[in-house]
């Protein structure tokens, strides 16, 4: 069980624009759970591959002189007169990456989109490094931004609000590039948890195979604002993309913008299929739905978190 | 189609000049509100699959423009006030002459109407019919000439003057109708004159009217037909001033006419008359005529009521055309032709009427198509008993001659006994040798009136007047000669405005009388005992018609008037009333002058007229339509006036407003509400 949090009259602030502290004790119940096993550098609280000191029973092998005699199988020794070596699971920690869509487009909606993804990004945060696991984020819009080396903890928790408040949005959204210079910064595989409205241009495929092909196991929340889902427009209007600039006119109909909004759906049905094509868990974050909510009963309900 | 507005030229740069500015407004980018999205690329494909059908989005928006170009077009041919028809370049200015006069009253119109109504009709569908510069102004005809309007072009209140005209029972006055029209017409642009009648208008007045190519072609004047009505109304032209005076000018002027009516079935009373005897004033006599304008022998029952009982009916026989006379005179007795001769019933008011044979109360048949005349009225004098008062000291001529009148109720006194009190009992007094220090209201005639004081200023005292001018007009010298009368001495009266002089002496007013404030006086300058007039024949003449004058009940006395006219009425109760009120026989009531005693009484409906004076006193008058030119129903489908037939009247659209603008106007309001449906329906954007 974690220690309570200390607290600073800075960190507090950070916090409170964040989450609260109840939110925060219901956070730490809360495990972030990985299909995959990957190798942590240090004891922690994970299985592993890696046989040793654990008190999981993993296999046995032949004895070989140097072997430490405590975990000789002495009962098999006296039925089979074989000297064989009890192995265990080792318990290692996780590497969790939060990699956060800072674009323009992420600033849109009320409340911002990125607002929210941040909440989503710091609540995460919290349970891995509640679990000891090593979390880092990192921040990414035409290419990678910001990043929070992988902090150990909860104590490391302040520093992670610092690294979200001090975030500087902006720029057009390019997933694919972003992702292949992430895989490339970060040798150590782990859960990589995508964070983003997937408003790119070019895509998202590439990007997330991206990440499948470098064996991390990628998870995909799209934070998508309803007045985008369902815009409330009508008339004779100049349409300005907030990432590229580019200037359409409109004039929205009730025909035209039902069908933009199945246009829309369309795109997040793709989204949606192409991620259960990958195995790729994804989450459609509406920023209507209770922030608290989505963390603790959609994500878990979801198997993400346990 | 012409243009009234805005010429062609103006037009067309009206609508060049916007028209280009739309076009360019059109072409003109709209001013969008802008939205800022999160991702274009979304748009993109949706606006990619709407502008798939983009050649029909186009065209959307060309109809667009074409709808905005058309809403222009409208409304600037509103501007031009286009119309149809090359007549109505400019607006008329129109008088429409209504016949409102008894024969109007006739019923004989389409679907049971009365030609009133179908006039009304027809000048309802003239205003109706005008286009947007007309005016027009109403004119009623009748006895009296009466502009309801001016020059309007409003529709709705020319229709509400319509409203309130009704038929009277008076002859219709056309050349002066048609003078007013001639002189409100005159020097204005296009000037109409539409008449609307039956036509039934005397031949004499239609010839007496120029009018000139526009009107209609001239036509050979005929004969006018000899008829009894005819005959009648070239009696009347005697009367009038003379037929060139008489002209009206109408050249210049287009005239127009309606004919209304279709019948001439009718047969009336066209005079009717009642008077008591002088000698016994019990007893009366009536004169009536009727006349059938049929063209085939009629037999109708005439019926004669005295205060609503019948006391007589009589079935005429009458030929074609023919007309049936009562009187009294000794040539119609000789010849024992039709008389209601010494009548003595009961009642005042009398009433003839004429009613089909075989015709009840229940069962009423209709006797023609012109009922107004079918009743006339008359009303006798009351037979009461006049009360004079003799303030003599005593004089057995003039009660004597008072003798000879049983209606007469003499009271004599002596000039002492005479009092204020006594003289408001009487009806008359008779002052013989004296007069009192007070003018007494009752009518009262003064004989040797004294010196200063009297009514009438004296001038002097004639020696041996000789009378030797007479007014035998007036009542009192009615069938009175004073020639050779000798008279010892007189007094002159003095001729003074108001004063008429009855007899005189070498210009020296010897015998006078007056009205003051209604009371009628009279005076003669000697003392009868100076004089042999006692002794002749004229004294009690004299006397009596003096009484019969102050009584109002004189040979001359009107028992009924004729509709149209202004008729003086003698006033109920006391004389000094400044106004009396007259209930018609409609039931209307109007308040009427008086002047000298007399009501100023003008009347336009046939029937039993009341009027009131002051203290609740009241006297009954009858009315009657009395005019064979009325009672000569018969219509003209085409009136000559002036040797020209009276064309129709054409350009009045009926049922259309002629001004066009106002469909565009309305065509255009439909146009933009459909421009903003499929705009707001994002059907044209």
């Amino acid at each position: 069980m974690a220690r309570p949090v200390k607290s600073t009259a800075e960190a507090t602030q950070s916090q409170a624009a964040l989450f609260d502290e109840g939110f925060l004790k219901k956070l730490e119940y809360l495990y972030i759970v990985s299909k995959k096993v990957f190798a942590g550098r240090t004891r922690a609280e994970r299985r592993t591959r890696k046989v040793g000191s654990g008190i999981e029973f993993a296999d046995y092998r032949e004895y070989v002189p140097g072997d430490d005699f405590r975990y000789l199988d002495w009962n098999i020794y006296g039925r089979m007169d074989k000297l064989l070596l009890r192995l265990f699971e080792e318990e290692e920690d996780l590497y969790i990456y939060l990699i956060v869509d800072a674009s323009d487009s992420m600033q849109m909606g009320s409340p911002p989109k990125l607002h929210y993804a941040m909440q989503i990004a710091a609540a995460l945060c919290y349970v891995g490094l509640a679990n000891l696991d090593r979390v880092s984020i990192v921040t990414f819009a035409d290419g990678l931004k910001e990043r929070l080396p992988p902090a150990r903890g909860k104590g490391r928790i302040f520093k992670v609000f610092d690294f979200l408040r001090s975030v500087a949005p902006g720029g057009t959204t390019q997933l694919s590039g972003s992702l292949r210079a992430f895989v490339h910064q970060n040798k150590r595989r782990g859960l990589a948890v995508l964070i983003s409205d997937f408003y790119d241009p070019g895509g998202y495929e590439d990007a997330i195979n991206m990440l499948r092909y470098n064996r991390y196991e990628p998870f995909a929340i799209q934070v998508v604002d309803p007045a985008e889902m369902r815009p409330r427009l009508k008339g004779d209007l100049q349409l300005i993309d907030c990432e590229t600039g580019e200037i359409r006119e409109i004039t929205v109909s009730q025909g035209l913008l039902a069908a933009y909004i199945r246009e829309h759906e369309r795109y997040c049905q793709e989204l949606a299929e192409f991620c259960t094509a990958k195995q790729v868990p994804l989450f459609r974050a509406e920023t209507s739905v209770p922030f608290d909510e989505l963390i603790l009963r959609i994500f878990r309900k979801g198997g993400f978190l346990r | 189609m012409t243009l009234l507005g805005l010429s062609l030229q103006k037009l067309a740069l009206i609508f060049g000049v916007v028209g280009a500015a739309v076009t360019v407004l059109y072409i003109l980018k709209l001013r969008r509100r802008r939205v800022r999205v999160p991702f274009s690329k979304l748009w993109d494909r949706v606006l990619r699959e709407k502008e798939s059908t983009s050649l029909f989005r186009r065209l959307k928006r060309l109809f667009s423009l074409l709808l905005q170009l058309l809403f222009l077009f409208l409304l600037t041919a509103a501007l031009g006030d286009p119309r149809l028809s090359t007549e109505v370049l400019e607006g008329r200015n129109i008088v429409l002459l209504l016949d409102t006069s008894a024969s109007m009253k006739a019923r004989d119109a389409e679907g049971g109407q009365t030609r009133m109504e179908e006039a009304l009709e027809q000048s309802r569908r003239i205003i109706r019919g005008m286009n947007g510069a007309d005016v027009l102004m109403v004119v009623r005809m009748d006895a009296q000439v009466t502009p309801l309007s001016g020059f309007e072009s409003d529709e709705k209140a020319l229709l509400n003057v319509l409203s309130e005209i009704q038929a009277t029972d008076t002859r219709a006055d056309l050349l002066r109708a048609l003078k007013l029209a001639g002189d409100a017409l005159r020097g204005k642009k296009n000037p109409l004159l539409i008449l609307v009648g039956d036509g039934a208008y005397p031949e004499e007045l239609v010839g007496l009217v120029d009018l000139d190519d526009k009107s209609g072609q001239r036509i050979r004047a005929k004969a006018p037909p000899k008829t009894p009505a005819a005959k009648t109304r070239r009696k009347k032209k005697t009367a009038s001033a003379g037929p060139e005076l008489a002209r009206v000018d109408l050249r210049g002027i287009t005239a127009r006419f309606i004919p209304v009516g279709r019948s001439r079935d009718n047969v009336g009373i066209v005079a009717f008359n009642a008077r008591r005897y002088v000698r016994n004033k019990l007893s009366f006599e009536v004169f009536l005529e009727v006349v059938n304008y049929r063209k085939q022998t009629t037999e109708v029952d005439l019926q004669l009521y005295a205060d609503d009982q019948l006391i007589d009916v009589q079935r005429l026989k009458l030929g074609p055309e023919q007309t049936a006379r009562y009187t009294c005179d000794p040539d119609a007795r000789q010849r024992k032709r039709k008389a209601w001769c010494d009548l003595a019933a009961t009642g005042e008011m009398l009433e003839a009427r004429l009613v089909a044979p075989g015709s009840t109360a229940e069962k009423p048949r209709a006797l023609d198509a012109f009922p107004p005349d079918d009743r006339a009225f008359a009303l006798l004098p009351q037979r009461k008993k006049q009360k004079v008062l003799l303030v003599t000291k005593g004089n057995l001529f003039l009660e004597g001659a008072m003798l000879l009148e049983p209606n007469l109720e003499v009271l004599r006194v002596a000039p002492r006994a005479y009092s204020d009190t006594l003289a408001r009992k009487v009806d008359a007094i008779i002052f013989d040798g004296s007069y009192p220090a007070t003018t007494p209201t009752t009518h009262f005639l003064v004989i040797n009136p004294p010196a200063s004081g009297g009514p009438f200023k004296v001038t002097g005292r004639l020696r041996l007047p000789l009378i030797t001018d007479q007014d035998t007009s007036h009542p009192v010298m009615r069938w009175v000669t004073l020639k050779d009368v000798n008279i010892s001495d007189s007094a002159s009266f003095a001729a003074e405005p108001g004063v008429k002089v009855l007899a005189a002496s070498f210009k020296q007013p010897v015998i006078v009388a007056r009205r003051r404030g209604g009371t009628k006086i009279a005076a003669f300058g000697f003392d009868l005992t100076r004089s042999d007039l006692p002794l002749r024949v004229a004294f009690p003449i004299l006397i009596l018609n003096t009484l019969d004058w102050f009584a109002g009940d004189s040979e001359g006395l009107v028992t009924s008037y004729r509709t149209g006219e202004t008729w003086e009425v003698p006033v109920p109760g006391p004389p000094t009333a400044q106004t009396v009120r007259v209930t018609r026989p409609d039931g209307g009531q109007v308040v009427a002058p008086v002047s000298d005693g007399r009501a100023l009484v003008h009347g336009v409906l046939a029937g039993v007229y009341r009027v009131e004076g002051d203290g609740g006193a009241t006297r009954q008058i009858a009315a009657n339509l009395a005019d064979p030119v009325e009672s000569q129903v018969g219509p003209r489908r085409d009136l000559v006036l002036g040797g020209r037939t009276l064309e129709r009247p054409s350009g009045f659209g009926a049922g259309l407003r002629r001004e066009i603008w106002i469909y565009l106007l309305l065509a255009a309001v439909l146009l933009s509400l459909v421009e903003w449906l499929t705009y707001n329906r994002r059907v044209t954007v």
